[in-house]
């Protein structure tokens, strides 16, 4: 039983806030439309493309806020009934009107000056929030990338040395690459969901509980690890379609340097379409996931609530959420049978999850080898780190 | 003057060689050699133990040749094309002293792929052609020229050891030391080519070492000795000649057995390369590592070549800029760089030397070339029948050639073989490529 549970009462009776006024069909359908053109063009290039990550980000804390009930809990701006914008501050009538520190009603100049909050609120959230994001997944995934990197490298070096003496240093990096790459996605989808709902970037530093996440829900997760990798296939074949450019159209071989480069951006921006709708959903999934993995994981074993950072685990037991779980009934034939169930299923799942991966891995690796892009192609897997296919056309050399 | 038989080891003609071979299945390649071998016996009348001898061959008396295959795969743009060339000598020092051909191209034709085997091959025969694994093997490239090549065409017309009709090879390339003959009947293994390469170096070596070395060793280390020269031995992509072999007894226990009679006797191999390799042994030892790397090992081996065997045609297949595919453009144009400085070596070489001094054609011609695709950061595949891919080029300078011209139209790489032909005096009856008379002073 957690202690938090006995100093801070339940609420979970407590009013809900009011819910905002369903719109109408047409009006959801051209926010949706409007959030796709902008997510899609900000998918253009990597630096803007912070911004994708980060709305991504504040769209699932906003989910997970909401589903775990903890939402008026926790004072961010996500958990607020507005969802969050991509530019414009999320409540911008909110923001301008908001008394000051004497609880007087702003005047012009401090309108005025609050302005660019307004207009640019969001962005600058979504920048944070981006950036939070890419720090804790190349905290994770760092070493694979750059492991990768240097045994690509290393590896073609391979063909001026014949196999001799230095031969194994770029496989052996790569293979390297690979294993660390492996051990990441066990935690990684999942520490980006811990990281949505704690709101804090240690979450990537958590992976003991992330795997006990993981195995509480493992069957969810490796189908989760699974429709990640199907949701990587297009992109994978989107990187590699530029090889049959000059087949389809010969004449772009010799084709003027603006020309190559509007072909390009067209590309580069239909793109987008996929790559963004691919990210969110690859987010989205997670939601219901994790909050299941949590619930769980904190009703077998209330002690894990002491892992996770104050604020979040107060809200948890405002919201009732660390209650001691009613003692279950003891029936130890069921009991013993799933027990074996687990032990039987356990490694096969974890099999699976390592394969599915792999999986990923080696879309990676195709892609490199079908369509190469130096540095960039081993720092940045578009659906993982920063949803963008931006490249800049080489030329005709 | 004599002639010889062509075969290496007189006294043994090659078509009882492959047949005591007693492997369990006749491939392809040892049927036609042998049914070329016989053909040949039938019609000289020569059935005394030696190999077939044509009447009428003459000896060779130049000039001679030296094809530079700049491989793997270049581009004209880092070649020819621009003043800020990788191969500043090719470009600037080699083309006005004879005949560019700047728009030289591989035929567009269904099932040509425009590669390494494929390219040598369209060199080697003036015959474009479908060419497959003969073992099936995925990305393999063990091709059967089915017309003769060069080294055949030239040791069928005149009176030259195998040695002297050249091939200097990458080690990692075993599946191009397939080509130095043809399944033609009226050609064949006969009239192969030797091959140069460090793959070749190390079955020599390891042979001479287990002579000395395996009569002394006993048990499990004998047996590790064994087993490495029957995996070397196995690489050996040209025949099936072993020094080593394998034995199981009733109850499936496997032995690896040493014939030391057998050495001298590879096919593949003549006496004068035995002493070749031996010099080269003294001076790069026994390890294959002290010797320099890449394509700066073909041109060492060429230049090796042409001071101890004085090679009449020799074809020194460079491959470095290969390395490059999806790797680093910096491996492809550092590899351009070091074929151009071997270029420039043989070159000099040649004109040092009083038996290849204005007396020698060479001829410098890419493989094939590489895509150019503007989309891509590493735009340097092959395989994808990009008409990049097929655009290449080719130089001709030596006695007999014009000087300081450019030929401004588009020529075939098939036109290579009968031009090389022409220049040194034998036909070349199966290729379809005609020669290059603008080439010619």
């Amino acid at each position: 039983m957690s202690t938090l549970a006995i100093d801070l009462p339940a609420t979970r009776d407590d009013p809900a806030p009011p819910a905002p006024a369903r719109r109408g069909r047409l009006a959801r359908l051209g926010t949706a439309l409007s959030r796709l053109v902008v997510g899609v063009l900000l998918c253009f290039h990597p630096l803007p493309a912070v911004l994708v990550v980060g709305w991504t980000h504040r769209m699932l804390r906003r989910r997970l806020l909401r589903s775990l009930g903890i939402a008026d809990a926790m004072p961010d701006a996500e958990a607020g009934a507005i969802p969050p914008r991509f530019f414009l501050a999320d409540d911008p009538r909110a923001v301008w009107t908001r008394p000051d520190r004497h609880g007087r009603p702003p005047g012009f100049l401090r309108r005025l000056l609050r302005t660019p909050r307004v207009l640019l609120g969001g962005a600058a959230a979504n920048a944070r929030s981006g950036l939070a994001v890419l720090a804790g997944t190349y905290f994770l995934t760092l070493p694979a990338c750059v492991c990768w990197w240097v045994g690509w490298y290393d590896g073609w070096l391979n063909s001026f040395n014949k196999g001799y003496e230095q031969a194994v240093v770029g496989p052996a990096t790569g293979i390297a690459g690979i294993l660390c790459f492996l051990a990441a996605m066990v935690v990684l989808p999942l520490s980006w969901a811990h990281h949505a709902a704690t709101g804090t970037v240690a979450a990537y530093a958590q992976p003991g509980l992330m795997l006990r996440l993981a195995r509480r829900r493992l069957g969810r997760y490796v189908v989760y690890v699974a429709l990640f990798a199907v949701l990587t296939l297009p992109v994978s074949i989107l990187r590699v379609m530029p090889v049959s450019f000059t087949n389809l159209d010969p004449t772009l071989e010799t084709a003027s340097p603006e020309r190559v480069s509007r072909v390009a951006n067209a590309y580069i921006l239909g793109c987008g379409v996929y790559l963004f709708l691919a990210y969110v959903a690859s987010r989205r999934l997670l939601g219901p996931l994790y909050r299941r993995a949590l619930l769980g994981v904190l009703a077998d074993r209330p002690e894990t609530a002491d892992r996770l950072p104050d604020r979040f685990r107060h809200a948890l037991a405002r919201a009732g959420h660390l209650d001691p779980p009613p003692p279950a009934p003891r029936r130890p034939l069921r009991r013993g049978a799933a027990a074996v169930a687990r032990r039987l299923v356990g490694p096969a799942l974890w099999s699976a999850l390592f394969l599915l991966s792999f999986a990923l891995v080696a879309q990676y690796f195709v892609v490199e080898f079908v369509n190469h892009q130096p540095f960039v192609g081993w720092m940045n897997q578009p659906l993982i780190h920063l949803p963008s296919l931006h490249f800049t056309p080489r030329g005709n050399g | 003057m004599a002639t010889k038989p062509p075969g290496d080891r007189p006294g043994i003609p090659v078509i009882i060689r492959i047949h005591l071979r007693r492997r369990p299945r006749m491939n392809r390649r040892e049927f036609l050699a042998g049914a070329g071998a016989v053909a040949g016996l039938a019609a000289t009348g020569l059935a005394s133990g030696t190999a077939p001898t044509p009447a009428g061959r003459r000896p060779f008396d130049g000039p001679n040749c030296i094809v530079v295959r700049f491989g793997g795969g270049v581009r004209r743009q880092e070649t020819i094309a621009s003043h800020e060339t990788y191969s500043p000598f090719l470009l600037k020092e080699l083309a006005p002293r004879g005949v560019l051909f700047p728009k030289m191209e591989i035929a567009s034709q269904p099932g040509l792929d425009t590669s390494h085997g494929e390219g040598t091959l369209n060199i080697l025969t003036g015959k474009y052609d479908r060419y497959q694994d003969v073992d099936g093997k995925f990305l393999g490239a063990r091709f059967e020229a089915k017309v003769p090549t060069l080294f055949e065409a030239l040791r069928r017309h005149f009176d030259l050891p195998a040695e002297q009709a050249l091939i200097v090879n990458s080690e990692d390339r075993l599946d191009e030391e397939f080509y130095s003959f043809s399944t033609h009947l009226g050609f064949g293994m006969n009239y192969r080519s030797a091959t140069l390469s460090l793959y070749r170096y190390k079955l020599y070596v390891r042979r001479r070492d287990l002579a000395e070395n395996a009569a002394n060793a006993t048990g499990q280390a004998r047996q590790e000795i064994l087993q490495t020269l029957f995996e070397l031995e196995g690489m050996d992509r040209l025949g099936q000649f072993r020094t080593v072999t394998e034995h199981r007894d009733a109850k499936g226990n496997r032995t690896l057995e040493f014939h030391p009679e057998r050495l001298g006797q590879d096919p593949s191999s003549t006496p004068a390369l035995d002493r070749f390799w031996d010099r080269w042994a003294n001076y790069y030892g026994r390890s294959g590592l002290v010797n320099p790397r890449g394509d700066r090992l073909l041109t060492e081996l060429s230049t090796w070549a042409m001071t101890h065997l004085k090679p009449r045609l020799m074809m020194v297949n460079y491959t470095d800029p290969d390395y490059v595919h999806w790797g680093n453009s910096s491996f492809y144009t550092r590899g351009v760089a070091i074929v151009d400085e071997g270029l420039k070596r043989l070159w000099e070489f040649a004109q040092a030397d009083p038996f290849y001094r204005d007396r020698t054609v060479f001829v410098v011609v890419p493989d094939c070339g590489r895509d150019s695709n503007p989309f891509m950061s590493v735009p340097f595949q092959h395989h994808f029948n990009s008409a990049s891919a097929h655009r290449i080029f080719a130089l001709a300078v030596g006695p007999g050639i014009d000087r300081g011209r450019v030929f401004d139209k588009p020529c075939e790489q098939n036109a290579i073989a009968p031009t090389v032909a022409r220049v040194m005096g034998f036909p070349m009856p199966f290729a379809e490529g005609t020669p290059l008379a603008e080439a010619f002073a």
